[in-house]
């Protein structure tokens, strides 16, 4: 168990700035900058993403386009901004859901009797004897392809991983001396879970997220890129570095753009979830 | 146990036949994420051990004896050690590390804390027991055959079929004779034995004790003790050396430090073990307050916090460690006890 | 210790038929859920209504739920997992066909893990928050956050289209085809004694092969390194020192040999996650594998084939995870004392 609750991790300063390594402080700065892509990209986008001009196709970059035009004359640069919603606004809420869910299954487990437990990681085993591409592409053909099937799939395979960390968790703080007063002082199992256990228990689930969004930005820029996420011509990341891979020779820009900011957005979250996971556990992580 | 032998008491007065002389050792250590900033963990540490003789170091948790013992043969893989080690004529802080490897464990052998970690978890005692000697070219059945005489010398029972075993088939006892085994193997003339009873339990911990002392009168090799206890000192050392925040702050004779500890650290130490010719459940005071902080060491003296005799000067001048007139001893204190104290109730 | 063993194999065995029963079970519930007459679909578009009634009754869809359910369990068990509608054959065949390009992708992505992951984590213990360290944990996380399929295109434009040092696509040149006795062609022109072929069908598994292998040795590199800074910590590696130990057999017998727990269990989880991101890469390199099959059939919306992998690749990780278990127990005394109960001569001890 981490030695703090997340609220005293949030009111201690983890994010003192100055006293973080270089890197560090980038990495937040790129996930902050990110975010701030993802609530306003679509107003600062130059021009209309979906506008079909094939007059302008395939620009270079230059003073008008500054990340040149696809194969059908859009703004790359104004696709990258919409773009950085289906994929990271996705990608989050796959994350999210899953760690939801895998914490009230884990929470559920820990009150439950031995055997429902049992069952409970059963089904985490199987969950995740599926690799999560895999998956993803058997609730595609199922529910037919769409960002929205993209999020389910995810969701599917990913929260057993969050199950397994936070029951591993709640279970170290069950055994803690202030939850057994808790429960000698005769406190509901409701109040128990929600009051005591759980609040001292997510830190690292937290941390979690926070780490495999930059994984989630991957996995669902794949699954675009299958086809099996977002369908085009949709500006999602991975479906742009789709439609752009025809035109390598050519156009390397309608490729390589979309994929080195896919890179970027998955980079700064690992190092983000790194550095929060070195600040919440006290010790070095790679 | 055994009488204490006639050997001189002082540090100062060992000179040329210790075996072992360590002169001004220091110990840093880098500071995680501190962009190379270090902390000094043992400060200006004189030590010597004789042939034969067994000196205790003696000191709380974090007073830096175990980074000591484990600087000696530069075992840690982060420290950076400064001073001298003087071990046979030769300075083992500047040796390269492949020759300080011909003396670690043949020369100088280790027994650590905890037998339960000491002991690796996924090889056969025999394996690790005959380690010493396969490394250095014994072929392994010679070393096998030597692994078991270690054993049986340890009392160890069914020596043979337990070379076979794996450390978790072992009791903590069990697993603290292998670890002497493994020491003695390689027929050191100095066994560094660090808090080697600390983990085990009360009844098997006086074994562990005369388990050394006899392999120890046995062979002549000398034994520097590292321990918290200064119960087991009493009976078992011949030389006692206090250490204090990485400072040796005493160093006597073992009678004559019972007798009259003259640093008050020191004093307090000896007051806070229980003893039979006193009420444990009134005497028992244990020094106030904690040791320091090595990031934050206090101002001149490190023990003025927590010491009861402090005057001004012990707040500005780190004290040194000086030989007491007419004595075998030494002490680091401005305020150092008389020789003869009226024993406080 | 034989009938603990015994005991042990069955429970373990027990768990694998659990799991792949509740595999079946999702991929049914899969089949359920798409919107449309299944009955249709199995027979094809272009079926008369007399066909899709036939296939109807040969499916049992006329029955209730759990009599489908059951029906369709009953299929599996005779290795049913239905037919293509694309190319009119069963899955099973199909499967066949594809694995052998998948198994030698994958199996030489593992092999590089093996020889470039495990050795660079360790020396990133070796030099912990030292420079190559700090190089080497940068290098990894960058090479983590590496889109799969993009390093692929830009590998493949590189080195194959700019260069052309490699080849692109497929897995071995016109005409160097050595005959299908795997089905793996690095393999197969050994066995054929065709050094040339073989060196050709290496090429070209060469890229595929990096690009694959990317991220889980960025993944790998990281958890050695963890665990063997850990190992190293470990009371037993100072012990090792202080016998004289040199520094290599410090690393190797002390650290390597008691992390190789964790270490194993991840190349295990590995292989299942690799068969996944060959989904990503054999499209991209032309490779008719497993992926490549996938791909093809969500594009195609060939339902049967689809789930088919589906339940395929989730027994097959299963089956990795129960031969990780095996390795573990036989590898390593601690987990055999776990699983199997103190041995008898700690009994007595």
């Amino acid at each position: 168990m981490t030695s703090m609750t997340t609220s005293a991790l949030l009111r201690r300063p983890v994010l003192r700035l100055r006293r973080m390594p270089k890197l560090d402080r980038a990495a937040f700065a790129m996930v902050g900058l990110l975010l701030l892509t993802v609530a306003f990209g679509p107003l600062l986008a130059p021009y209309d993403p979906y506008h079909v001009d094939l007059g302008q196709a395939m620009l270079p970059p230059g003073a008008e386009h500054w990340l040149g035009t696809d194969s059908s004359g859009r703004d790359v640069l104004s696709r990258v901004l919409y773009g950085a919603r289906p994929t990271i606004l996705g990608s989050l809420c796959a994350v999210g859901l899953s760690a939801l869910i895998g914490v009230t299954v884990a929470s559920l487990a820990a009150l439950a009797p031995r055997w429902v437990d049992d069952a409970i990681m059963r089904i985490c085993d199987i969950a995740l004897s599926l690799p999560i591409m895999v998956m993803a592409l058997g609730i595609s053909v199922a529910l037919g392809p769409s960002l929205r099937s993209a999020i389910i799939a995810m969701v599917l395979s990913w929260w057993p991983s969050f199950t397994r960390l936070a029951r591993a968790e709640i279970r170290t703080t069950m055994t803690s001396t202030y939850v057994e007063s808790a429960v000698i002082t005769g406190v509901s199992r409701w109040r128990l879970m929600t009051r005591h256990v759980l609040p001292n228990s997510l830190d690292s689930v937290y941390v979690q997220v926070t780490l495999e969004i930059g994984g989630a930005t991957l996995i669902m820029a794949g699954l675009s890129f299958i086809g099996a996420g977002a369908q085009p011509p949709s500006a999602e990341w991975g479906a742009m570095v789709e439609s752009g891979s025809r035109f390598l020779t050519s156009a390397w820009w309608t490729a390589v753009v979309p994929g080195a900011v896919i890179t970027l957005t998955a980079l700064a979250f690992a190092l983000a979830g790194d550095a929060l996971r070195a600040r919440t556990s006290g010790r070095e992580v790679m | 146990m055994r009488t204490p032998r006639n050997t001189p008491a002082s540090d100062s007065s060992a000179d040329g036949e210790a075996l072992l002389d360590v002169r001004g050792l220091s110990v840093d250590f880098p500071v995680a994420g501190g962009r190379g900033r270090t902390l000094r963990i043992v400060r200006e540490l004189d030590l010597t051990v004789a042939p034969g003789e067994r000196v205790a170091l003696v000191g709380e948790s974090g007073s830096g004896k175990s980074v000591t013992a484990r600087a000696l043969l530069r075992l840690d893989r982060h420290a950076v050690i400064g001073g001298q080690i003087l071990f046979e004529g030769r300075d083992l802080v500047t040796l390269t590390e492949r020759e300080l490897r011909r003396i670690r464990g043949t020369r100088i052998a280790m027994v650590l804390q905890d037998p339960q970690t000491t002991l690796n978890p996924v090889l056969s005692i025999g394996d690790q027991l005959a380690e010493t000697l396969t490394i250095r070219g014994v072929p392994r059945k010679a070393a096998l055959v030597r692994a078991r005489e270690a054993l049986d010398r340890l009392g160890v029972a069914r020596a043979g079929e337990r070379l076979r075993a794996y450390p978790h088939e072992f009791s903590g006892g069990m697993r603290q004779r292998v670890c002497l085994a493994m020491a003695i193997i390689g027929d050191p003339a100095v066994l560094i034995a660090d808090e080697p009873t600390t983990a085990l339990d009360v009844r098997v911990q006086q074994q562990v004790l005369e388990l050394i002392d006899e392999l120890a009168a046995e062979s002549g090799m000398a034994v520097l003790l590292i321990t918290h206890d200064l119960g087991v000192v009493a009976g078992y050392a011949d030389r006692v050396a206090v250490m204090y925040a990485g400072r040796k702050i005493e160093g006597s004779g073992v009678e004559d430090f019972f007798a009259a500890p003259r640093h008050p650290y020191a004093q307090g130490l000896l007051r806070s073990v229980p003893r039979v010719d006193r009420d444990v459940s009134t005497d028992l005071d244990l020094i106030p307050g904690t040791p320091p902080n090595p990031a934050e060491p206090p101002s001149g003296c490190a023990f003025h916090p927590r010491c009861d005799r402090w005057v001004e000067r012990c707040l500005t001048e780190i004290p040194e460690l000086r030989v007491l007139q007419d004595e075998e001893r030494a002490v680091a204190c401005h305020r150092a006890l008389p020789e003869r104290e009226e024993v406080v109730a | 210790m034989d009938r603990r063993l015994t005991r042990y194999l069955l429970r373990r065995l027990w768990l694998v038929v659990l799991a792949v029963w509740g595999l079946a079970t999702l991929v049914f519930f899969m089949i359920k859920a798409i919107p449309g007459d299944e009955a249709q679909s199995a027979a094809g578009i272009t079926a008369t209504p007399e066909q899709v009634e036939v296939v109807r009754e040969r499916l049992g869809l006329n029955l209730p739920l759990w009599g489908q359910y059951l029906a369709y369990l009953g299929r599996l068990l005779h290795g049913d997992l239905g037919s293509s509608i694309f190319t009119f054959r069963p899955v099973t065949a199909d499967l066949g066909g594809a694995l052998p390009a998948t198994v030698e992708l994958v199996a030489a992505a593992v092999l590089l893990n093996l020889l470039i992951g495990v050795p660079v984590g360790m020396l990133a213990a070796a030099y912990e928050r030292r420079r190559p360290d700090a190089a080497i944990r940068l290098g990894a996380i960058a090479g983590g956050a590496l889109p799969l399929f993009w390093l692929g295109l830009i590998l493949q434009h590189l080195f194959g289209a700019r260069l052309g040092i490699l080849p692109i696509s497929g897995t071995q040149s016109m005409g160097m085809e050595a005959p299908r006795v795997t089905g793996m062609a690095t393999v197969d022109s050994l066995l054929a004694g065709d050094l040339m072929g073989w060196w050709d069908a290496v090429q070209h598994l060469v890229l595929p092969a990096v690009t694959l292998s990317v991220p889980f040795i960025a993944f790998a590199v990281r958890l050695v390194r963890t665990s063997m800074i850990t190992a190293l910590e470990a009371d037993h590696v100072v012990m090792a020192r202080a016998k004289g130990a040199s520094p290599l057999r410090v690393m190797l017998q002390h650290g390597l040999r008691t992390c190789l727990g964790p270490i194993v269990t991840l190349i295990g989880m590995q292989t299942g996650w690799m068969i996944g991101a060959a989904v990503l890469i054999e499209g991209v390199f032309g490779r008719p594998g497993v992926g490549a099959y996938l791909t093809e059939a969500v594009q195609q919306k060939d339902t049967f084939a689809v789930l088919g992998v589906v339940l395929f690749t989730g027994v097959t990780v299963t089956l990795v995870n129960l031969a990780v278990d095996l390795v573990q127990l036989v590898s390593d005394p601690r987990v055999r004392a776990a699983q199997l109960g103190a041995s008898p001569l700690g009994a007595k001890a």
